[in-house]
């Protein structure tokens, strides 16, 4: 055979196992509104980046009549390409062969590139859209996903890993979008959960939908598994695009400079808080009054919205936001918001982003239900991810800080590096009014009129302590700040942070309050 | 900024009442029920394989009740207070999900016996 031949021949095997599970597969596909595993891929990444490897990969298993079953690259496309000129590692389950369920081999091909992804140091990104484990393999695919999920273990705080949820991940398969650091969902496409609606049916006798169950709203708003939340496939992959845009491609570079650029200027920032801390505001614009260009691109929007995490930048260099909302819950820190800040925390620390938390709260939420689900254990994972991060931290309190929260929204104690404070802050150990009532209470019980004089102890309270001038006065707060200056004072304080060195005591690893 | 009015709603910490607005999850959360003596609950979803004492049965503190089949095992679910069986919400065969009525007892007065449950 000549040269011309073989190259045909290539291609014509090419063009058979690049075609998946057929027409008619990836018509069914269409009609579900999914795009087959291929299109994802070329929609994602830089045209013509892509290159796949293992495209020719065929399974081994002996039993149930699989002998006589060819599975297109074993149902997953695996390869590498650029987004936006950088390179990434990428995989795609292909719903279309089998189901995209993962037997050994298709759990090899992902291992590969996962390998490939780490030793080369660059992102991985998985595309899930799989029925599960391939039941005819039996333990060989349960052992599939143990590699995977080893892996990502390994890869974590090293690379930065992205799960894309575009079908069903089911069963043990969750547990690998699960251990990466971000997790996008996409609006009656995804499904997660670790048993089905049918078995909860046949089980349990409760009858409940796949999207009621574990579709993407319900992870969005939650559960919390879900980071990024769309309506469509390609508006998912816009965000994706996004992220990357943010984020240092390893634990051993800075995020990509961009030319800085100020903030719109129709948003005031002292006009957006006001001073009475009964009332609400929405502390995202607060955020866009402060980040170039007024670009804040949240994370978790609907999960715990009572704390709003994300990045922007400053001055051309990616920032974390950790910040109290008051629109949402009085800006509380209860159980979930403190897990949502907690892991927002530690990312930003393995990937040297510095974190800039924005502060109004006023304590966490009290409740039974809240001490029963673990208050304090969940609160305990912010105290711990702030002091073990050593990127630069600048806190920016504009109103409340009272008590524990004080303590665990970053401040001087757990090695905060600067600690700013808006002349209508307030630090203390917990607000005027019931501070006032406890410490007042025998003069207030003993007087003619009890509630002037407990007005009056309020107020006595309030001038006295509901200032930033008493944590100030010890050195807890290095500046007071007008509130028109912040985002030039937070540039400063991020440019002279730069080359920031600290360190913890050597450990193997702590044993953070899981 | 052009905005619809926002109903906020109130959330009180530490004596002041905050304006602010609840999320979904927040609004769905269960008010929280104290643990009551007098009825049995299933504690998983499953099967009731046997029931183990009628109505009117005197029991006692680890007394059989019935056998619950849930998660692929059988267990013997048992009395954690002493007095009598004043109804049964269930019978050989019952699918029950979880936390579901199963029996009702009338508790002996002595308070001593109840002290101790475990």
């Amino acid at each position: 055979m000549s040269l011309k031949q073989k190259t045909n021949e290539l291609l014509k095997r090419k063009a058979i196992a690049e075609a998946g599970g057929g027409e008619e597969a990836s018509l069914k596909q269409q009609a579900r509104g999914k795009m087959t595993a291929r299109e994802r891929i070329f929609a994602l990444l830089d045209k013509d980046s892509f290159q796949e490897y293992d495209l020719f990969v065929q399974h081994d298993a002996r039993d149930f009549d699989m002998q006589n079953k060819v599975l297109a690259g074993d149902g997953v496309i695996t390869g590498t390409g650029t987004i936006y000129g950088q390179p990434v590692c990428i995989y795609a389950q292909d719903f279309t062969v089998e189901g995209g369920s993962l037997g050994f081999a298709h759990a090899r091909k992902i291992t590969k590139i996962m390998d490939h992804s780490l030793k080369m140091r660059m992102p991985l990104i998985g595309i899930n859209d799989s029925g599960g484990a391939r039941i005819q393999e039996g333990v060989n695919s349960l052992a599939g996903y143990g590699e995977i999920f080893f892996r990502n273990t390994l890869a974590s705080g090293v690379i930065p890993q992205i799960s894309v949820i575009l079908g069903p991940c089911a069963g043990g398969a969750v547990y690998s979008p699960a251990l990466t650091d971000f997790v996008f969902v996409v609006e009656n496409i995804s499904k997660m959960f670790i048993t089905g609606p049918e078995v909860i049916k046949t089980v349990l006798g409760e009858e409940i939908s796949m999207e009621e169950l574990g579709g993407a709203k319900v992870h969005a708003e939650i559960s919390g598994n879900a980071h990024f939340y769309a309506m469509s496939e390609l508006e998912c992959f816009e965000q994706i695009k996004k992220l990357l845009t943010f984020i240092p491609w390893n634990n051993g570079q800075k995020a990509r400079s961009f030319p800085p650029k100020e903030p719109r200027k129709d948003i005031k920032i002292e006009k957006i808080v006001p001073s009475d801390t009964r009332q609400p505001y929405d502390v995202r614009e607060v955020i866009m009054a402060i980040v170039d260009d007024s670009d804040f691109f949240e994370i978790a929007e609907h999960f715990a919205p009572n704390i709003v995490i994300g990045f922007g930048r400053i001055n051309g260099e990616t920032v974390g936001f950790v910040a109290n909302q008051p629109l949402y819950l009085a800006g509380v820190l209860d159980c979930d918001s403190s897990d949502k800040a907690a892991r927002f925390i530690t990312y930003c620390d393995s990937f040297n982003i510095p974190i800039v938390t924005i502060e109004d709260m006023p304590g966490f939420l009290p409740g039974i239900d809240q001490e029963h689900a673990g208050i304090i254990r969940h609160g305990a994972k912010m105290l711990y991810a702030y002091s073990e991060a050593t990127v630069p931290k600048i806190t920016v309190i504009l109103r409340k800080a009272y008590g524990g929260g004080y303590i665990a929204m970053n401040s001087r104690h757990l090695r905060a590096d600067f600690v700013f404070a808006w002349p209508t802050a307030e630090i203390a150990v917990m607000g005027p009014e019931g501070a006032a009532n406890i410490i007042f209470r025998k003069e207030i019980a003993a007087a003619e009129s009890p509630e002037e004089m407990r007005k009056l102890k309020i107020k006595e309270y309030k001038d006295k302590f509901a200032n930033p001038y008493a944590a100030a006065s010890k050195g807890y707060i290095d500046a007071v700040i007008e509130p028109q200056r912040t985002r030039e004072i937070l540039l400063h304080a991020i440019e002279v942070s730069a080359n920031k060195t600290d360190g913890r005591p050597r450990k193997k690893h702590g044993t953070p309050p899981l | 900024m052009e905005q619809e009015k926002v109903k906020y709603k109130t959330l009180v910490i530490d004596d002041v009442a905050y304006k602010t607005l609840y999320h979904t999850k927040y609004e769905k959360r269960k008010k929280y029920e104290l643990p009551n003596p007098r009825v049995l609950r299933s504690f998983l979803p499953g099967n009731i394989l046997k029931v183990l004492v009628k109505e009117g049965d005197v029991i006692k503190k680890g007394t059989g009740l019935c056998v619950l089949e849930a998660m692929k095992t059988e267990s013997v679910i048992r009395s954690t207070v002493n007095g009598t069986v004043t109804k049964i919400h269930v019978q050989k065969g019952s699918v029950v999900p979880n936390n579901a009525l199963l029996m009702e007892f009338d508790l002996d007065k002595d308070p001593e016996a109840q002290s101790d449950v475990d």
